[in-house]
């Protein structure tokens, strides 16, 4: 959310928006004092981009709660967005309920591509569920394979190279659940969806995210489903398929299902 | 004679995996055979770094010299190579090398591994160059055909580089000009001119 100060709109009169901040703005307003010396000295003739002391960047946004790249004049009127400008508005499963309450979500939409899409009445239900759920799970992509994997995972030599689905967990996360590593463990998620994959141990993760790749398919809850292949149609590698476990959420901008913003637990197999 | 060797430039090396898949396909290297692979040092960790290794066709081959059968052999460029129909799989070539580069196709009784295979720096074996027993035993030939080794021509970020030494240390070393000290110092500090300290994504030092 932008808040422009009465200062600037006082300071700076414009009906087209606010330049961005650099050392002669920050001098106008009377900020440049708020910088300490070395920060100063690095920022003079700069602007919040080419400040390597971050100075101007600290000013602005910790102590004026501003956008340092100013918020310029809108080129165009975007109809068929929900927020005129880029607002951040937390994901329909989230583990921080103060967030939720400020940042909410848009209300439902009763008719969305012709079908009724839940935002609203998701995240109200949802508040408070990383209280059992209070891993962040994310998916994402593996250099060996693509999409969904079927093609990928059928071609030898990427197969050898990455042969079971697993979740990236953070070294603390893994400790307080008596997790170690490349042992199986099971995703459990807001849906009762659980999957079962080996637990990757790592720092790679923040504390309070996890990550699990979605180029897998071929298990159901733990059992591989070879014998329902026809002969000789089953991938080389055959895994448990992260979205059978994410969850509801639609957005509306990118039209792209949140399913890279949802919660889980896990705990050993 | 141009003198073949490898470089691995650790700072460039992304982890793709694009070498071991270029070897793998341009041999049809079989399952469980790994002529080149990736190390990671530090994985998820500041320093962080990637090394693709595979045969180095060292100079004074330890492989070369403990074989019982006496099956390996160097080329006018300095690459190791063997001859699969004189192996007897015993492993001493296993034992010996640093790099782990001799791999076994099988894990039978009796300590059955198979005929040893290693990276030929794309250039085959005894048999003549670029025919189909070539091919079945060794893969390509790729030297005979006047061309570079597959896992080198596919680095996408070009960290692995094969070919005459002289060449490739020249370009390694103007890498590492161009860089100003070496790899230990370059990443966000370098860059963002903390006087040569490492810093670790985001922390000031």
């Amino acid at each position: 959310m932008v808040q422009v100060p009465a200062l600037i709109s006082r300071r700076i009169s414009s009906t087209t928006g606010y330049p961005e901040f650099d050392h002669v703005l920050m001098k106008k307003l009377g900020w440049w004092s708020e910088l300490t010396e070395a920060e100063q000295k690095a920022a003079e003739g700069k602007n919040w981009k080419t400040d390597l002391s971050g100075g101007i960047q600290r000013v602005v946004l910790k102590v004026h709660g501003c956008h340092p790249f100013g918020n310029a004049k809108a080129r165009a009127v975007v109809w068929n967005f929900p927020d005129g400008i880029p607002q951040h508005r937390e994901p329909l499963y989230s583990p921080r309920p103060d967030l939720v309450a400020k940042y909410p979500t848009h209300a439902d939409k009763m008719a969305f591509w012709r079908l009724p899409t839940l935002y609203k009445t998701v995240q109200e239900k949802n508040k408070d569920i990383s209280k059992e759920y209070p891993l962040v799970l994310t998916s994402g992509r593996l250099v060996e394979y693509e999409g969904g994997g079927e093609e990928t995972r059928s071609n030898p030599w990427l197969a050898e190279l990455q042969q079971e689905n697993f979740v990236e967990i953070n070294t603390k996360d893994a400790e307080s659940r008596g997790i170690k590593n490349n042992q199986f463990v099971w995703v459990t998620t807001p849906t009762k969806a659980k999957i079962k994959v080996k637990a990757l141990v790592t720092e790679r993760v923040a504390s309070g995210t996890t990550f699990i790749p979605f180029h897998f398919s071929g298990w159901w809850q733990g059992k591989d489903l070879l014998d329902k292949y026809p002969e000789g149609s089953a991938p080389i590698v055959r895994g448990e398929a992260v979205n059978t476990a994410t969850t509801y959420g639609y957005d509306s901008v990118t039209m792209m299902q949140e399913t890279k913003t949802t919660l889980c637990q896990i705990a050993s197999a | 004679m141009a003198r073949m060797k490898f470089i691995c430039d650790a700072e460039r090396c992304i982890e793709c995996n694009g070498c071991v898949t270029a070897c793998k396909n341009e041999h049809e290297v079989p399952w469980g055979v790994n002529r080149r692979r990736l190390v990671t040092v530090n994985d998820g960790k500041p320093g962080e770094r990637s090394i693709s290794v595979a045969c180095m066709h060292c100079t004074d081959a330890p492989c070369m010299a403990v074989c019982p059968t006496d099956c390996f052999y160097k080329t006018d460029e300095g690459v190791v190579l063997h001859d699969k129909d004189l192996c007897i799989g015993c492993g001493y070539c296993f034992y010996a090398c640093p790099f782990g580069a001799p791999q076994f196709p099988q894990a039978g009784a009796f300590g059955l591994r198979g005929k040893m295979d290693k990276c030929t720096f794309c250039a085959g074996g005894p048999e003549v160059n670029n025919s189909e027993a070539e091919f079945k035993k060794y893969g390509r030939n790729r030297l005979a055909e006047g061309k570079l080794p597959a896992c080198a021509e596919m680095c996408s970020t070009k960290a692995l580089l094969a070919g005459d030494g002289e060449i490739i240390a020249s370009i390694y070393r103007q890498r590492a000009q161009t860089r100003k000290k070496g790899e230990e110092v370059w990443g966000w500090a370098m860059a963002y001119k903390m006087d040569g300290k490492i810093a670790p994504l985001g922390v000031k030092s």
